[in-house]
């Protein structure tokens, strides 16, 4: 063999080796299933009933925390997606004597840093995933009470439970999805905190009086909550929505079932006395029975709001539109190339029938404050749920022998929940470096890392915890400082900590997230706003 | 001579075809970029979440790439509000893989423009730019300290805010940062038509911030400010007595 073709056999199986490890850390950064993210974003979950659940997670600034290809496999199978996406699009607080009309969601944003980060005792039992070292998401399996019974037969039942938390002013509002065993999908928000708005006693029509001080009303107010369903049964294309309604006979002793479908986008108020509801069907996927399989919609609707002409969009409970990328937020959504700024503006006359289409679904509460409601207010919950109709052709639960439920594992290394961590040049010297921390289990130290690539960390300082090795949860927060002086100006510094708990008996360390030092400031000030 | 003998040529070609191949491989796979592959960061994909390094990534390539300011515009106040995943439109998720791309949101106060840049992360490519008005994203941070340092900064509103605080407490207001819970979010003239005044119709097309007030014991401070950012103004000193 010649030098050339030596050369070209060596060098063609080095480049093909190389291009083969390429091809193979791509896909190793995605998680197994039908969900397109990596593990710590990707949630798969078999029940003790045998039922799974599987999706993907986000966290984005406006919505919170969105859901990605959520699918459903009962007990015996099949797997089946259900939902592309599943978010909250809008919050909207009118107060009764309309001195405030918040949206939440586009005006202060549930996600980013008003998202809560969540200490272990938030999250009993069950698991804290996390973002950038940010614990934001609780992951919870719980019993549910019977599934069924039937004599002596019976089930307990069990779901898988997602929550993250958003300050909102002075209000916590708790975004929670259940998913249950038997397929049941339970949007559900939870509002606490604080009262926000009171009056005087001349505005008092519009509250309760709750204190005797110069303004002893708390103002009444709606909670009307929006959610974005993309439902893409198995695949996006072949669904429709089904308009579900019961007529009463003349002298009103029987009731006959009307199914309508509705082949336009359009927009439809709850109606109570005739019991509509909406299921989303596949019109080619079948059960073993020959029925099409769907998930269904009954309306939770407590309270129904209407608001005043500027607000359209709280004159239906559901909505159903095409699928558009840019259609994203309920209402003040973003208006870049000519897409509609409500839910309203996104129904113009297209065709759903057999498309992929989109929920939106909007249910209310109507707060009527009480005295209970300080210092903190209870929790007040509000679900509603969609359900899988012939989904199957039978109760898939039914014959099922529970497993024992797994314990979650405790944490094996030490764990630390921080409210702030930020790097800052001063003095064109040196790098001031602080964090807070809300709560510390199994930490002995703190390790700080610096880097100037973002690469490679190395070590440049050690601190000891305020609570080595203790179950700490911060009534008022630990901050601690360090100053780094081993800096050379001007330069991009990254600071990461690592906690440290082995000599807690804990094994390991964790990481936390990056705090950048940029030379002259914080970059997101490209040209910093001047206040004169 | 120069043309090569046909073992060779048969060589090249085969290795041509395999880089053709492989490069194809390459494209349709979008893989992550090199950086992460070979300094083993934590490995993002699909719909992930941006980590902070990827957000530091994209503003350096829309910065770089001179996307966030028009070529006069460089003494204006413009300010990155937000970075985050692009979310690929369905025709682009439903094939299974795709590029890491990011949104970078930034605001242009002297002429009430949001721009939205979109970068590819994989390539550093600057792959799609828009402006457009009327378009307000939450308040960042940064801007939320702006507008509590505008309003505790103008006389007629720090006086409200202190009568106000008196009439609560019953004693006066000495630190207003340590001694208030202050809340800002974005104000739109079109959410509250019926109540807004000439001073606040334009908000929407203007930057603006609403404040809550109240003590650290959570009682109410009865002023709402309303803060012209792109102004860099108080317009309404107390919203709930505009009528």
């Amino acid at each position: 063999m010649r030098a050339y073709q030596v050369a070209l056999f060596w060098g063609g199986l080095v480049l093909v080796t190389v291009w083969g490890i390429l091809l193979l850390a791509g896909q190793t950064g995605q998680a197994k299933g039908s969900g397109q993210c990596s593990a710590p974003y990707y949630i798969d979950v078999t029940l003790p009933t045998q039922a799974r659940w599987t999706m993907c997670w986000e966290e984005r600034t406006a919505e919170g925390i969105i859901l990605y290809d959520i699918t459903y496999t009962p007990p015996g199978g099949p797997q089946r997606l259900v939902l592309a996406q599943a978010n909250l699009a809008q919050l909207h607080v009118p107060y009764d004597d309309d001195s405030v009309r918040l949206n939440d969601l586009t005006d202060f944003g549930l996600g980013g840093w008003r998202l809560d980060r969540l200490t272990p005792e938030e999250c009993p039992d069950g698991t804290l995933l996390e973002h950038e070292g940010d614990p934001i998401l609780c992951q919870v399996v719980a019993q549910r009470g019977y599934a069924y019974k039937y004599g002596n037969s019976q089930l307990q039942g069990h779901t898988l439970t997602l929550f993250s938390v958003s300050k909102i002013g002075a209000y916590n509002y708790i975004v929670q999805w259940n998913f249950h065993d038997n397929g049941d999908i339970e949007p559900t928000m939870g509002a606490t905190g604080n009262l926000q708005f009171y009056t005087t006693a001349e505005n008092g029509e519009h509250g309760w009086p709750v204190n005797d001080d110069s303004q002893p009303y708390a103002l009444s107010h709606t909670h009307n909550y929006y959610w974005r369903l993309d439902f893409d049964l198995v695949t996006p294309e072949d669904d429709l929505v089904e308009e579900i309604s019961f007529t009463p006979a003349a002298d009103r002793a029987k009731w006959s079932i009307s199914r309508n479908e509705l082949l336009t986008e359009t927009g439809r108020p709850v109606d109570q006395e005739h019991f509509r509801s909406w299921r989303v069907k596949d019109k080619v996927i079948t059960n073993s029975d020959g029925h099409a399989i769907s998930y269904h919609l009954e309306p939770d609707a407590l309270h129904v709001f209407r608001g005043p002409d500027y607000e359209p969009w709280t004159q239906s409970e559901l909505y159903v539109t095409r699928y558009n990328p840019c259609e994203k937020w309920f209402t003040f959504n973003p208006t870049f190339n000519g897409c509609g700024e409500s839910v309203v503006e996104f129904i113009d006359g297209e065709s759903v029938d057999g498309a992929d289409l989109v929920v939106w679904y909007g249910h209310s509460f109507h707060h009527l404050p009480r005295d209970e409601d300080e210092a903190h207010m209870h929790a007040h919950w509000n679900s509603f749920v969609i359900s899988p109709r012939d989904w199957t052709a039978e109760n898939p639960l039914v014959g099922v022998t529970p497993t024992a439920p797994t314990p979650t594992p405790l944490p094996s290394g030490a764990v630390v929940v921080l409210a702030d961590f930020q790097a800052k040049w001063q003095n064109g010297s040196e790098v001031e470096v602080n964090w807070t921390t809300l709560s510390e289990v199994n930490n002995a130290y703190f390790s700080l890392l610096r880097s100037t690539t973002g690469l490679t960390y190395t070590e440049v300082a050690t601190v000891s915890s305020r609570h080595p090795c203790e179950n700490f949860t911060a009534i008022t927060p630990e901050v601690y400082n360090f100053v780094d002086t081993g800096v050379i100006s001007p330069t991009l510094y990254r600071y990461q900590l690592q906690y440290v708990g082995t000599p807690c008996n804990a094994q390991g360390v964790t990481t936390s997230k990056i705090a950048n030092a940029w030379p002259g400031g914080p970059k997101v000030s490209l040209f910093p706003v001047i206040i004169k | 001579m120069n043309i090569l003998a046909p073992t060779k040529l048969r060589i090249v070609v085969v290795a041509v075809v395999i880089l053709f191949l492989l490069s194809a491989m390459w494209v349709v796979a979008a893989p992550l970029p090199l950086w992460q592959l070979i300094t083993g960061e934590p490995v993002r994909a699909g719909t992930d979440p941006l980590s902070d390094l990827e957000i530091a990534r994209a503003q350096e390539l829309a910065i770089q790439g001179r996307a966030l300011t028009t070529q006069d515009s460089t003494a204006d106040r413009v300010e990155i509000l937000l970075v985050e995943r692009h979310q690929e439109p369905k025709s682009t998720s439903r094939q299974g893989n795709w590029p890491r791309r990011a949104d970078i949101y930034s605001y242009n106060y002297d002429t009430d423009m949001l721009t939205h840049v979109l970068v590819n992360l994989n390539t550093g490519v600057v792959e799609w730019t828009e402006s457009a008005q009327n378009i307000q994203l939450p308040l960042s941070r940064y801007e939320t300290s702006v507008a509590i340092r505008l309003a505790l900064t103008d006389p007629a509103t720090r006086a409200a805010i202190e009568a106000g605080y008196q009439q609560v407490m019953q004693e006066p207001l000495q630190d207003p940062l340590s001694q208030l819970k202050l809340h800002a979010l974005i104000f739109r003239a079109e959410a509250m038509p019926d109540r807004v005044t000439e001073a606040t119709r334009v908000c929407g097309l203007h930057r603006c911030a609403k404040l809550i007030l109240s003590t650290p014991t959570d009682y109410l401070i009865n002023v709402l400010p309303v803060v012209d950012l792109s102004r860099q103004q108080v317009t309404v000193v107390n919203f709930f007595s505009e009528e």
